[in-house]
């Protein structure tokens, strides 16, 4: 099996410990820290990512891989900057004002990195016009916005206008997702992108990258 | 204007308006447990032969609408009836999400003459109290307390009393500011502020009642942790022995409370609906049909009807005998996409997933308030179950599932209504509320990191 195989494959089972010593030794071999990134780390996040979307795993499955994945990035991280590899493309996230879930937030962050996307995490209670700031300051293309209760999900509403009151919706997409959000509401709102998985809405966030 | 014809009745309708509202507007029980988002798909009627949801079908020309009949929601209170009325009584009422549970009480006897139950009719507009406070935030608090205070006038009606006599009432936060025609909204974000959580009183023409003096209600602690638990801690006493008991209520949101002498902590867990049987495909309340029970592959129906769903009880079962016959993995995968219980009835994986989400937040919030007293199992000296859902659970299920822990096994105690049965213990032996209230601490589940760990670990089975 190649060392790349071997990492997905490990990522995959959540073996942290393994994944760390097989990146390591990937790297000491001297293999370029951006293959060992795409073609095994990432590999096996997105495997899981798959079986997420089909209901094969659940949330502790992608959370030990997501961890196991990380030890990894973080071996690469100090190569890949000086390898000047370019991240596919940057978001942030938050939960929205009011709501202080964040499972559901912290699934759609690891996946999104498992895309290879860097993500700013806002973390919960989120006010629209922090959103907008960071993505105008940090130079986001995209801005998710989640939320658990029918209560807090007009936040949503509010961070399209927000983002339309400081004339950036022509370049800084909007993103939505939760258990009560629909494809529906998302129109009603004029959000860009509802998705009912994490792992769709990763795709659709390098989608809106590129 | 377009005309509905359901079940032969003639309503209007404004052209382009949805059918769930009309249907509410005109006071028809159809439910929508998810608030009327089109998520739950439990508010299916058949419009001109089709089937549609009435949540999302919007009434653009005149249509012919047919529901099959509601049965009722099966309901025991475990209140003992003596059917003896005496000189001064007054009414105990709880009002729960789902039911309403009103007992005529003799002061004279300190005992029960007879409880009356209904549906909580603000079940058109949702299954839990979010979908009730984000309805109130939209539409103001009349539309919720209109046709609460109807039901309750009913229920008070029934009984026949000839005179005007006291109420008290316990129930969730979120109930009792829509009894009293408080704004909740903010109870819905956070940092989830009540209006008011202390004994409110009001005249019984300020809110509606016929056939009582004036409405009182008992106190709460919290937003989330209201005047029913308080009520059931005051059934259930605080143990004297130096250990301690759990209170758990299992609901859409589990209320739970860790009581010893002289101390209570207590939370709330989001646990979802699926002990009330949304959420479930298969999904049912607790009336005639429901699988209530499941065991070596044998399905029990409430009044042995033909089964047509699943209610909380069963789910738990079902869920059990899966895992057992090894056809549902520790990590909640599934084989096949759907697994028949009986010809009709079934789980599918979603299922399984929604379980594995409501089992992993109850057992979690259990271990949480068990760190925060720094106790072990061995401290803990009964568990009792309150809800609904509570005198048919089967205690080896719920353990086999991971919704309570197995230390649980032989220590729990089911208690039916412990919020109308503590009311009652209130109003009859006239208890001081002060020591539960005054001693108590609430735990907010969002803000730790212990129960967020809990949480995704205990989520396998």
């Amino acid at each position: 099996m190649s060392i790349f195989l071997e990492i997905a494959e490990n990522v995959r089972m959540g073996k942290m410990k393994a994944v760390k010593e097989l990146v390591q030794s990937a790297v000491d071999s001297g293999l370029p820290a951006k293959d060992i990134l795409n073609l095994g780390l990432l590999v096996g996040m997105n495997e899981i990512g798959e079986r997420f979307k089909n209901n094969e795993v659940y949330v502790p499955e992608v959370l030990v891989a997501a961890r196991a994945m990380n030890a990894g990035v973080t071996i690469l991280k100090p190569l890949l900057v000086e390898g000047n590899v370019q991240a596919v493309g940057k978001v942030c996230i938050g939960t929205v004002r009011g709501d202080m879930h964040d499972i559901g937030k912290n699934l759609v962050k690891m996946m999104m990195e498992g895309k290879g996307l860097e993500v700013v995490d806002l973390g919960t209670d989120v006010a629209p016009d922090t959103f907008v700031n960071t993505a105008i300051e940090q130079d986001c293309k995209v801005i998710c916005c989640s939320a658990l209760l029918t209560t807090t999900m007009d936040e949503m509403a509010e961070v399209v206008k927000r983002a339309e009151k400081a004339g950036v919706r022509d370049r800084i997409k909007i993103m939505i997702g939760g258990a009560p959000i629909t494809e529906e509401f998302c129109k009603k709102i004029g959000a860009d992108v509802y998705s009912a998985d994490a792992a769709s809405a990763a795709d659709a966030a390098v989608e809106l990258c590129k | 204007m377009h005309k509905v014809i359901f079940n032969g009745e003639t309503l209007f309708a404004e052209p382009g308006c949805l059918l769930s509202d009309v249907l509410i507007d005109a006071g028809k029980s159809v439910e929508h447990p998810c608030g009327g988002m089109g998520l739950c798909r439990k508010c299916r009627v058949i419009v001109d032969g089709k089937e549609a949801l009435s949540c999302r079908y919007h009434v653009n020309s005149d249509i012919v609408v047919t529901v099959g009949e509601r049965a009722d929601i099966v309901s025991e209170t475990g209140a003992d009836e003596t059917g003896k009325l005496s000189e001064n009584n007054c009414f105990v009422l709880d009002i729960g999400t789902t039911m309403l549970a009103l007992a005529l009480v003799s002061l004279d006897t300190k005992s029960v003459v007879s409880v009356k139950t209904a549906v909580n009719p603000q079940r058109v507009f949702g299954a839990d109290v979010i979908s009730r406070i984000d309805y109130c935030r939209r539409n103001g608090v009349k539309p919720l307390q209109t046709p609460l205070v109807a039901e309750i006038n009913k229920l008070i009606s029934e009984f026949c009393i000839g005179k005007n006599i006291p109420l008290f009432v316990a129930g969730n936060t979120t109930m009792l500011h829509l009894l009293f025609g408080v704004d909740c909204s903010s109870i819905g974000v956070s940092p989830y502020t009540p209006v008011f959580i202390d004994t409110k009183t009001a005249s019984a023409d300020e809110l509606g009642l016929i056939g009582v003096t004036e409405a009182a209600s008992l106190p709460g602690i919290s937003s989330f942790v209201g005047a029913d638990i308080v009520a059931g801690i005051n059934y259930v006493e605080m143990p004297k022995n130096g250990k301690y008991s759990f209170l758990i209520d299992l609901g859409t949101n589990a209320e739970i409370a860790l009581i010893s002498d002289g101390q209570v902590i207590c939370t709330s867990a989001a646990a979802g609906p699926c002990f009330e049987g949304a959420g479930i495909e298969c999904g049912m309340s607790a009336s005639d049909g429901a699988v209530y029970s499941f065991s070596d592959g044998k399905a029990k129906t409430i009044n042995d009807a033909p089964a047509k769903g699943l209610c909380g009880t069963g789910l738990v079962d079902a869920v059990a005998y899966l895992l057992e016959k090894e056809l549902v993995d520790d990590s909640g995968y599934m084989e096949s996409e759907r697994y028949f219980i009986t010809d009709s009835v079934f789980i599918s994986q979603s299922d399984i997933r929604q379980y594995q989400l409501a089992k992993s937040a109850v057992y979690s919030a259990v271990m949480t308030l068990m760190q925060v007293a720094d106790i072990s199992f061995d401290d803990i000296d009964k568990v009792f179950i309150s809800g609904g859902f509570s005198a048919k659970i089967n205690v080896s299920s719920a353990v086999k599932t991971g919704l309570l822990p197995c230390a649980f096994a032989d220590n729990c105690v089911p208690v039916n209504n412990s919020s109308l049965l503590g009311a009652i213990k209130f109003v009859t032996q006239g208890n001081d509320l002060s020591g539960i209230i005054n001693n108590s601490e609430y735990v907010d589940l969002s803000l730790n990191k212990a129960f967020s760990d809990l949480f995704i670990e205990n989520m396998m089975f």
